[in-house]
C-alpha cells in the first residue's frame, strides 16, 4: 500500500480514484514549487519599486499555484511513463488514487485562475509571463521535448527560469537586464542539476523510454556535460556582480558557491567507472552534486536579495 | 450525488466516505480563501495601489 494512503487511513481504496487531500497536494509537486516560488520572490525583492505587501503575497501565491498547476498537467500527461519508473510509480495518478481526467481539470482550472488573479492583482505583463511559463512547461517541455530529445532538460529548463521574470514584472511592469540574468542563471543551473540526478536514476528513464542524456549518450558523456554546464553556470552567476547589478557580498558568495559546485562537478567527472562509464561508487559523487545544486540556487538567490537590501 | 459503493467492503466504503468528506472540507476552505482573497484584493486596489 502506498505510504500516503496508509497514513491517511484510506485502507484498500487505491485504484478507486478517491484521492486524499494529500494526494491532491502531491499533484502540485510541492518540492519543485518551493524553488520556483523562492526564485520568483527574489525577482520581486530585487526589483526597483514598491508593491503592496498583500499584492506581493498574492503574486507569490499565483506563481506557486501556476507552477503547481503545470506540475499537475505534467503528471496527467506523463502518467504512462510515471507508472513504469520506480521513482514516480507511487504518484497519485499511476497509483490509481486520482483519475487522470480529474487531475487534468484540476491543473487547467488552477492554471487559468492563477493567471487571471495575477493580472487583477498586478499587471498583464506579469500574468502573460506566468501563462507563457505554464504553456512552455506543459506543451514545449512535457508534450514535445521530454520524450523526443536528450536536450529536453536544456531547452525545457527555460520553463523553470521564468519565475524571477514574473516577480520582477509584477513590481515594475517591464523587463530589465538583471531579471534576464537571473533567468539565465536558473536556465544554466537546470542541466547540471537534472543530469546529476539522471546519472543515478538512468535505469528508471531507460525503462520508461525517456531519452535523458545518460540513456542516449552514456554516463561518461553526461559527466562531461555536467562539468561543462557547471563552468558556464559559475561564470554566469558572477555576471550580476561584474556588470554592477550586485555588490561585493553577492560576488564573494557567488564565487565561493561556484568553486564548490565545480569541485562537485570534478568529482562527478573523475568518478571511478567501468569501461562503459558506469559508476563503481553507486554514483555517490553525482548524488552529492545533485544535493548541492539545490542549496546552490537557494544560497545564490538569498545572497543577491540580501546584497540588494543592504546595498 | 456519491456513486453507489455496493461493490466495496465496509472498510473500503468508510475509507471512501472519509476521503470524500476531507476533500469537500478542503474545497470549502479553498472557496472561503478565494472569497477572502478577492475581498482583500478589492480593498487594496480601491485604496489606490
Amino acid at each position: 500500500m502506498p505510504p500516503a494512503v496508509a497514513e491517511a487511513g484510506l485502507v484498500g481504496i487505491e485504484g478507486l480514484g478517491v484521492g486524499s487531500v494529500r494526494d491532491w497536494c502531491a499533484l502540485l509537486k510541492p518540492r519543485v514549487v518551493t524553488l520556483v516560488v523562492f526564485t520568483g520572490a527574489v525577482g520581486m525583492l530585487v526589483a526597483p519599486g514598491h508593491l503592496h505587501p498583500l499584492l506581493a503575497a498574492i503574486t507569490v501565491l499565483c506563481i506557486a499555484v501556476g507552477a503547481g498547476a503545470a506540475g499537475a498537467i505534467n503528471m496527467w500527461y506523463d502518467r504512462d511513463i510515471d507508472a513504469v519508473m520506480r521513482r514516480t510509480a507511487s504518484r497519485p495518478i499511476p497509483a490509481g488514487r486520482i483519475a487522470p481526467q480529474e487531475a487534468l481539470s484540476f491543473g487547467v482550472l488552477l492554471a487559468g485562475a492563477s493567471v487571471v488573479v495575477l493580472a487583477l492583482a498586478t499587471n498583464l505583463a506579469a500574468a502573460a509571463m506566468l501563462a507563457v511559463s505554464i504553456l512552455y512547461y506543459t506543451i514545449v517541455y512535457t508534450a514535445w521535448l521530454k520524450r523526443r530529445t536528450a536536450q529536453n532538460i536544456v531547452i525545457g529548463g527555460a520553463a523553470g527560469a521564468f519565475p524571477p521574470l514574473i516577480g520582477w514584472l509584477a513590481v515594475t511592469g517591464h523587463l530589465a537586464p538583471l531579471p534576464i540574468l537571473l533567468c539565465a542563471i536558473v536556465f544554466f543551473w537546470t542541466p547540471p542539476h537534472f543530469w546529476a540526478l539522471s546519472l543515478f536514476a538512468h535505469a528508471d528513464y531507460a525503462r520508461a523510454g525517456v531519452p535523458m542524456l545518460p540513456v542516449t549518450a552514456g554516463a561518461r558523456s553526461t559527466r562531461r556535460h555536467v562539468f561543462f554546464y557547471t563552468v558556464l553556470l559559475g561564470l554566469l552567476s558572477l555576471a550580476p556582480w561584474w556588470l554592477g547589478y550586485a555588490g561585493r557580498l553577492y560576488g564573494i558568495t557567488a564565487a565561493a558557491l561556484a568553486a564548490v559546485f565545480l569541485y562537485h562537478a570534478v568529482r562527478v567527472l573523475a568518478d571511478s567507472q567501468d569501461t562503459a562509464g558506469v559508476s563503481l561508487t553507486r554514483d555517490l559523487p553525482a548524488k552529492a552534486c545533485f544535493k548541492y545544486s539545490i542549496s546552490y540556487l537557494f544560497i545564490l538567490f538569498t545572497a543577491l536579495a540580501v546584497d540588494r537590501l543592504i546595498g | 450525488m456519491p456513486e453507489p459503493l455496493d461493490h466495496l467492503t465496509r472498510a473500503q466504503t468508510q475509507s471512501v466516505t472519509r476521503a470524500r468528506k476531507a476533500r469537500n472540507y478542503a474545497i470549502l476552505a479553498v472557496l472561503v480563501g478565494v472569497c477572502g482573497l478577492f475581498y482583500a484584493l478589492a480593498i487594496v486596489k480601491l485604496g489606490g495601489h
